[in-house]
């Protein structure tokens, strides 16, 4: 082997080995190789002997070739292969065809602490894309399960309230005696039947609700009107159950002309929950009154009432669905234990927030907001 | 004896590297080793008329951060395709490589690998995109480096293809 004096200085101290070719297809070696390159590569050191150590360079050598031909100075880079040495470790190379002063040069260089930073970072730019891909399709998977879930309660809710509705309807006219007097026991049977199908139909509408609004399925019709419109109408609906439990129902009269731009229907619905749900829990000769101001955008509404407070490790559960406060015993199971979660859900899907506050034997206050309409009409 | 020289391309984390590793030593590994660069594998095949050395360059995965270098692929004579069910956009990594490479080195056999059929649950990609691959004339294989499902008949058709251009 030949070397020439010229390069030997600068390329002892690289890991490289610097290889020029001669006319009849052997290398030559331009510099003293590193320690790796002998072992690896059988002398003579031509096309053969070197793919036989780096099949890689099988492709490399016709294009260095090329290379060489067709450019008057400049390199080619091959890009990088990666070699087993041993069962568990790896080594990275690269070559590059160089042409500079009419000569030629193949250098097969190894890769050290540069080449593991570029792996370690694309290790982990790769490995975080697939897993988050894996989130994204478990995710989707449980859409795809929530949405099924809630097309089957839908379709469900249909198929109940069809015989529901004729329980009602029958029932009804039994109590009625329309269908001739009956005697008085069988009356209230009729008028027990009658209730309890009541119930069942609410708890079907809440649940079409519900699903619905889970599915993403509710359309909202907003529109601008006052808080005091919709707020007598609901008192009134809401003056029996006051009446019945000795609770006074207040406004401030300040609030009644604050606009509302939302669902008439919706809104109506959210007080009539919160207010009923009020009236329940507040003992005889007790309040609930109702108070708002505007807030940026926003309506913010408060129903607060003087009853007996929620303890605060069940604040948290209060809207959840289902979930019912413990009463005492023997007081009749009212409500379907969903009126909170949907009042909260219909405010969030007009885009508010619903919050509560309360404290143990100083009364609860229920506070949401709505958009005003002053501001961002054209956002719903 | 034949020698032909074939690429696995493909996006990344398809599984290249894992249907590699299934063909020519028999293992599996759940965790992800990125390939940099290429790998260079070997393995002979007993065919009807002879055997076959398969060269396997095992090539990085495509991205933005390290695009396919399209010269890899120079006396190539055919490369498997891999997407991974899982994620649909992997099959349009799989057709716009097969164009680029096309656009490079003409026409050579190739073979499609939809990949991870163990997680067929999971699969992304929906069957009428994947009868439209194969009206295209697509030789499409479902495999599982996990399993060995189609992981050898993916080679071995890849390889009848070589040597029906040979004949
Ligand atoms: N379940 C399952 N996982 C697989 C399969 N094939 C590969 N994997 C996993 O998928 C991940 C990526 O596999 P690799 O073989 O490294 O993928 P690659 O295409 O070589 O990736 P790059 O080298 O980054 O381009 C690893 O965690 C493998 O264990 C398969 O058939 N089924
Ligand atoms: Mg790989």
């Amino acid at each position: 082997m030949t070397c020439d004096p010229g390069v030997i200085g600068i390329f002892s101290t690289l890991d490289i080995a610097v290889l020029k070719p001669t006319a009849h297809g052997v290398f030559t070696v331009a510099a003293p190789p590193p320690h790796w390159f002998l072992p690896l590569v059988a002398d003579p050191i031509g096309d053969d002997s070197l793919v036989s150590a780096f099949p890689f360079l099988d492709s490399f050598l016709p294009n260095a070739r090329d290379f060489w031909a067709r450019v008057e100075a400049g390199s080619l880079r091959s890009g990088t292969w990666v070699q087993r040495d041993s069962p568990d470790s790896e080594s990275a190379f690269e070559a590059t065809a160089l042409r500079a002063l009419s000569e030629n040069y193949l250098l097969i260089a190894m890769l050290g602490e540069e080449f593991q930073q570029r792996r370690s970072a694309l290790q982990s730019a790769r490995s975080r894309g697939l897993e988050k891909e894996a989130l994204e399709r478990r995710n989707r998977e449980m859409e795809r399960i929530t949405g099924m879930t809630s097309d089957f309660l839908a379709t469900m809710s249909h198929e109940l309230r069809t015989p529901l509705n004729a329980i009602l309807g029958f029932s009804a006219l039994l109590t009625q005696g329309k269908g001739g007097a009956l005697p008085e026991r069988q009356q209230h049977f009729a008028g027990q039947v009658h209730q309890a199908a009541s119930h069942l139909l609410a708890l079907i509408n809440d649940l079409l609700d519900l699903s619905g609004m889970e599915a993403g399925r509710m359309r909202l019709h907003p529109e601008a009107f006052t808080l005091g419109d919709e707020l007598q109408e609901t008192f009134s609906t809401l003056a029996p159950l006051a009446l019945q439990r000795k609770v006074a129902l207040r406004s401030d009269a300040g609030c009644l002309p604050l606009p509302i731009y939302a669902d008439r229907i919706r809104f109506r619905q959210i007080l009539h929950n919160l207010l009923s749900n009020s009236l329940k829990f507040t003992p005889e000769g007790g309040t609930v009154s109702v108070s708002a101001h505007l807030e940026g955008p926003w309506i913010e509404i408060v129903i607060s009432d003087t009853g007996i407070g929620i303890p605060e490790a069940e604040q948290s559960l209060i809207f959840e669905k289902f979930y019912q406060v413990p009463r005492s015993k023997g007081d009749p199971l009212e409500g379907t234990g969903l009126g909170l979660p949907i009042a909260k859900g219909l405010v969030e899907q007009h885009g508010g927030k619903m919050s509560l506050r309360s404290r143990l034997g100083a009364g609860s206050s229920f506070t949401f907001t709505l958009p005003s309409g002053i501001f961002n009409r054209g956002e719903l | 004896m034949i020698q032909k020289k074939i690429c696995m391309v493909g996006a990344y984390g398809v599984g290249k590297t894992s249907l590699v590793k299934r063909f020519v030593e028999s293992i599996f590994d759940e965790r992800y080793h990125t390939t940099v660069g290429v790998k260079i594998d070997k393995k002979r095949l007993q065919m009807e008329d002879g055997e076959l050395t398969l060269v396997l360059w095992d090539l990085a995965g495509d991205d933005e951060l390290e695009p396919l270098r399209l010269s890899y692929l120079r006396g190539a004579s055919g490369y498997i395709l891999v997407a991974d069910g899982c994620r649909e956009s992997t099959l349009d990594i799989a057709g716009d490589l097969h164009s680029r490479i096309a656009g490079v080195h003409g026409a050579l056999p190739f073979v499609l690998a939809v990949n991870k059929m163990d997680l067929e649950a999971e699969w992304r990609i929906s069957e009428d995109r994947l009868a439209r691959v194969t009206a295209l004339g697509w030789p499409l294989i479902r495999t599982s480096a996990k399993t060995g499902a189609g992981v050898d008949q993916t080679f071995s058709t890849l390889a009848s293809l070589l040597l029906q251009d040979l004949k």
